[in-house]
């Protein structure tokens, strides 16, 4: 079976390719980062494993290269996305999608360790070993992944040029939404002081926005000065604002990739608004994110069949 | 090298809730998920038994969000301004880890100007106390000792605590830290060089250390190498860095208004955004991702230290931590003091 | 000492619209305390942090000389926010002035030196600080020549006719105004753009029959500069226009023979603070706002291209 330093290795020699996006080993325990590969030697650096948290496709938009890029499921989907939204050129992409059976989420495994510092990680497929200063720890991947790699229902991408790894059994989750509709039974005081506590972490860093492929606007709503939407300090509804709007304008785009959740440093649930916003989009127009190359994206496209009452509740 | 006292750690929180008589004590303190510093309760214990807390105690000098000043309209096309309060409270420290405590020093340098002195940020230092607390255990990402700095280093501490098992022994730095900790005993023989097994053992937990001089002079010369295009490549731009950075002081002033009454404030600003250069005329001398990663980097390593002889780095790791794509400093300098990097650049 | 993120309340005496595009105005500040007017002293090339509450603070150029009492004049071009606003303010509006900040035209090290003010457009605002500042009563014998060469897109885009107007008239210092060339379909059009503004030799302007006292002609700045050939002997040449302007006229000054030491410039960079803390002015490892505005050439050719 090709592995990915093979494919990369080839694309580069042929000259299919500019260069391959993909991850490789990071620098700290439970962490694999993306790496631009130009050179043929350098593809062995290439490896999948599951700390590949970031979404390859935030670094497509307005790429002028001819790139290969390492594809999870998720990824796929921002790619076609992408491509449906005018933002990415398909000749000069080449796409590699990886059979993808998860992420782990670091800041679980950093709590049940009791934040003790965390000296080396290995990846062992179904389980994931951990080693402290007090000694090491096994955990079950499943006990472990990432929330909505949790209900992921795109192991296989649904979308490449090539595939790397057997395709798995998708799971299925018809109670994937299960959380988010007991949410939205609590009072309105109860979701709002959720908002708020949620609101309330964030530093406004901006990691989410850069790490996820959709957001690609040339100048954002919060660094706009005429007019001047928020103010960009740290005060409570500007905070808010930014994050029910950033939610808002990915809704029907965001395909649950989990990228903004793994970049924010403060552990800010930004699920938790996405979710229902993609559960909103499902339930109006029967419409998944980037898995069809044809349905044209459901807030952009307007067709006299769609129904004229609001879109959001 | 004689320390003053003793205090068990039993004592500890009596001893700062008589501190909160005097003073407003910042301590580590759980905050949801993590250890961060943060106004210590009435009845509230401190978390010391931690690495380093999430904020930067930085925040407590040069907070995220400030006012200046603020106005009135007079009706007339007139103002009446006036100038912010500013919130300086008796404050007390308590925990400080000797990274920080640097940091602070070095934020001197630019707030305390001998031509522009920042009222707002020197007032709060003038009245704040701060305690450190040696690092018997460094974290697998500090790299303290590349940076002229350490896990006992006394710069910016007012007092500083090792940490022996069962107590402290209580080292006065500054004229500031005379007698505000108050002392079950004076230290032995014995504790002190318990003491000094202890620096020493945290010391050789530390990544064995780059020459960061190195690393400078190499910076001197490469400002068009090809190395940033390569090296920034996977940055995002966001603002993870700057933000976590216990030396970064970049700020934005901006206007916050209704129709007539309004505050001047400032905001922490970061030099990863896209707008921190723009001008008005919408001329952008940084157009490009890697001339801002570029920046960043110059910044901290060259140009600072051309300014004030010292790196605008302490070594804590955050950065290194929470980027979202592991670019990692470490890595940065370690190329850059690297022999063969200056001769591939001499041979250019 | 004073918190020097304050600004000083004061008040618009006085507004002109200096362009026939209405795009750029002056404005005539007085203090509204006496104690501050008589704390205040700039010098020339510095500039000042201008408030408009509610909207923001830009900064601006002193255009008036530290000789002219009573007043600060900056002149402003409506390009974003805090400008637009402060366009549209009328006279008896309070606004507020922080500063002076930056360093200034080292005329200490000119004494004795001829003097040679280029500018271009709207970059002219402290050129004007530094000419009337040069040809005060008390300051002209110090100084040698005074020649001062100044161009714009048309005659209705040059600031301060009136001042101008004055100096055409003097005998202690040489004038050059020139306006742009019309641009054809096959490139510049060898005629004079205004009538009495006379072409000056399009392929060889060092060739261009000049009179010594100056004039008005049609011709891009740096063309301007070649054809007055002014001397570079014991003379420092203070360049301020926009990018284009000083990347063409550089070459020509340099080869007059101005030497890197004797060439002036002053830059702009988004600012904020203006005091050296916020961060966003920096060139390497000096900020605009507070090492300059103003930087030799010999400075400019040891820091980083990024501005």
């Amino acid at each position: 079976m090709t592995t990915l330093a093979e494919i990369a290795k080839r694309l580069l020699e042929s000259g299919k390719v500019k260069c391959v996006l993909g991850y490789e080993k990071g620098t700290l325990p439970l962490r694999s980062r993306p790496v631009f590969i130009r050179k043929p030697e350098d593809a062995s650096k290439l490896i999948f494993d599951s700390f590949c948290e970031n979404n390859l496709a935030t670094y497509l938009p307005k790429r002028a290269e001819k790139t290969a890029v390492v594809a999870k499921g998720c990824d796929a989907r921002s790619i076609v996305a992408l491509a449906k939204e005018k933002q990415i050129a398909k000749e000069n992409l080449y796409v590699i999608g990886v059979v993808c059976g998860g992420v782990v989420d670091k800041k679980k495994i950093e709590d049940m360790l009791g934040q003790e510092p965390i000296l080396s990680a290995e990846d062992k497929g179904d389980s994931i070993t951990v080693t402290t200063r007090k000694g090491s720890k096994e955990f079950k991947k499943s006990e472990v992944l990432r929330e909505n790699c949790a209900v992921c229902e795109f192991k296989t991408p649904v979308a490449y040029d090539e595939l790397v790894g057997e395709k798995i059994e998708e799971g299925k989750f018809p109670d994937k939404y299960q959380a988010v509709s007991q949410f939205e039974t609590q009072p309105s005081e109860k979701r709002w002081e959720k908002f708020v506590g949620e609101s309330a972490k964030c530093i406004r860093c901006y990691a989410c926005r850069q790490a996820c492929p959709m957001c690609y606007c040339p100048r954002c709503f919060v660094d706009e000065s005429a007019p001047k939407w928020i103010d960009t300090g740290q005060d409570e509804s500007d905070v808010q604002i930014f994050q029910l709007v950033r939610a808002l304008h990915l809704a029907g785009r965001c395909t649950d990739c989990g990228a903004c959740v793994s970049a924010c440093p403060m552990g800010v649930d930004i699920r938790n608004l996405l979710q229902r916003l993609e559960k909103s989009v499902l339930d109006k127009f029967g419409h998944r994110v980037g898995v069809s190359p044809d349905e044209p994206m459901p807030l952009t496209a307007y067709t006299l069949e769609d129904k004229l009452d609001t879109v959001i509740e | 090298m004689v320390a003053k006292g003793y205090i068990e750690k039993s004592e500890v929180e009596k001893i700062l809730r008589n501190l909160q008589k005097d003073y407003r004590v910042i301590a580590p303190v759980k905050r949801g998920e993590f250890v961060e510093f943060d106004v210590l309760g009435a009845d509230e214990k401190p978390l010391l038994d931690f690495q380093n807390t999430k904020n930067i105690p930085k925040s407590f000098f040069f907070p995220q969000h400030e006012k200046m000043l603020s106005y009135e309209g007079t009706g007339v096309g007139g103002f009446k301004l006036t100038e912010a309060a500013i919130d300086a409270p008796k404050t007390l420290i308590f925990a400080m880890r000797p990274c920080d405590a640097k940091s602070l020093v070095l934020l001197d340098c630019v707030f305390d100007d001998p031509q522009y002195k920042d009222p707002y940020y020197l007032e709060k230092r003038k009245n704040t106390v701060i305690v450190c607390l040696g690092c018997n255990e460094p974290c697998p990402t500090c790299f303290c000792n590349w940076v002229d700095c350490g896990p006992f280093w006394q710069e910016g501490c007012d007092i500083l605590l090792t940490d022996l098992g069962d107590g402290y022994i209580v080292k006065e730095i500054s004229e500031k830290g005379k007698d505000v900790l108050p002392t079950s005993r004076s230290a032995s023989p014995e504790d002190e060089k318990k003491a000094q097994n202890l620096a020493l053992q945290a010391n050789a937990q530390l990544p064995k250390p780059v020459s960061v001089a190195a690393a400078k002079t190499a910076l001197d010369t490469n400002f068009d190498s090809p190395f940033w295009k390569e090296f920034s490549e996977t940055c995002l731009n966001c603002g993870v860095c700057t933000y976590f950075c216990p030396t970064c002081h970049c700020f934005d002033i901006q206007e916050e208004c209704t129709s007539c009454y309004g505050k001047r404030v400032r905001n922490w600003d970061s030099c990863m955004f896209e707008i921190f250069s723009l001008h008005a005329s919408g001329h952008q001398p940084r157009t490009e991702k890697f001339q801002r990663v570029r920046q960043r980097f110059m910044h901290k390593f060259k140009y600072f230290p051309d300014n004030f002889a010292s790196f605008a780095c302490v070594g804590c790791g955050r950065c290194v931590v929470n980027c979202p794509v592991n670019i990692d400093v470490r890595e940065f300098l370690t190329e850059m003091a690297s022999p063969q990097k200056e001769a591939k650049e001499q041979k250019k | 000492m004073r918190n020097p993120y304050i600004p000083y309340a004061v008040r618009i005496s006085k507004i002109v619209i200096e362009t026939s595009d209405k795009l750029i105005k002056s404005f005539d500040l007085v203090f509204l305390s006496k104690e501050d007017e008589k704390n205040w002293h700039h010098e020339p090339g510095q500039f000042a942090e201008l408030s408009v509450f509610g909207k923001g603070e830009i900064p601006i150029g002193i255009a008036s000389s530290p000789t002219e009492k009573g007043f600060l004049r900056f002149t402003v071009m409506k390009v974003g926010l805090v400008t637009t606003a402060l366009h549209e303010m009328e006279e008896g509006e309070e606004i507020g002035v922080r500063g002076p900040l930056g360093n200034w035209y080292s005329y200490e090290k000119m004494k004795g030196g001829n003097i040679v003010i280029i500018g271009g457009g709207f970059a002219f605002t402290t050129l004007r600080a530094f000419t009337k500042f040069l040809l005060h009563p008390s300051n002209r014998k110090d100084f040698g020549n005074i020649t001062v060469i100044y161009g714009a897109r048309s005659p209705g885009l040059l600031l301060y006719k009136e001042e101008l107007t004055e100096w055409e008239k003097r005998d202690d210092l040489s004038l050059f105004q020139c306006i742009d060339w019309k641009i054809g379909p096959q490139g510049p059009i060898e005629e004079p753009a205004a009538p009495g503004w006379n072409p000056v030799n399009m392929k060889e302007p060092s060739e261009t029959a000049v009179s010594p006292r100056g004039g008005k002609f049609t011709a891009f700045v740096p063309q301007m500069v070649d054809a007055a050939s002014p001397s570079s002997k014991n003379a420092f040449a203070i360049i301020c226009g926009p990018p284009i302007m000083i990347k063409f006229t550089l070459p020509v000054v340099t080869k007059l023979g101005f030497s890197p030491e004797n060439i002036i410039n002053s830059l702009e960079m988004r600012m904020k603070c203006g005091i050296g803390k916020c961060g966003r002015c920096n060139i390497g490892n000096k900020y605009v706002c507070k090492d300059g505005p103003v930087f030799t050439l010999a400075q400019l050719q040891t820091m980083p291209k990024e501005y």
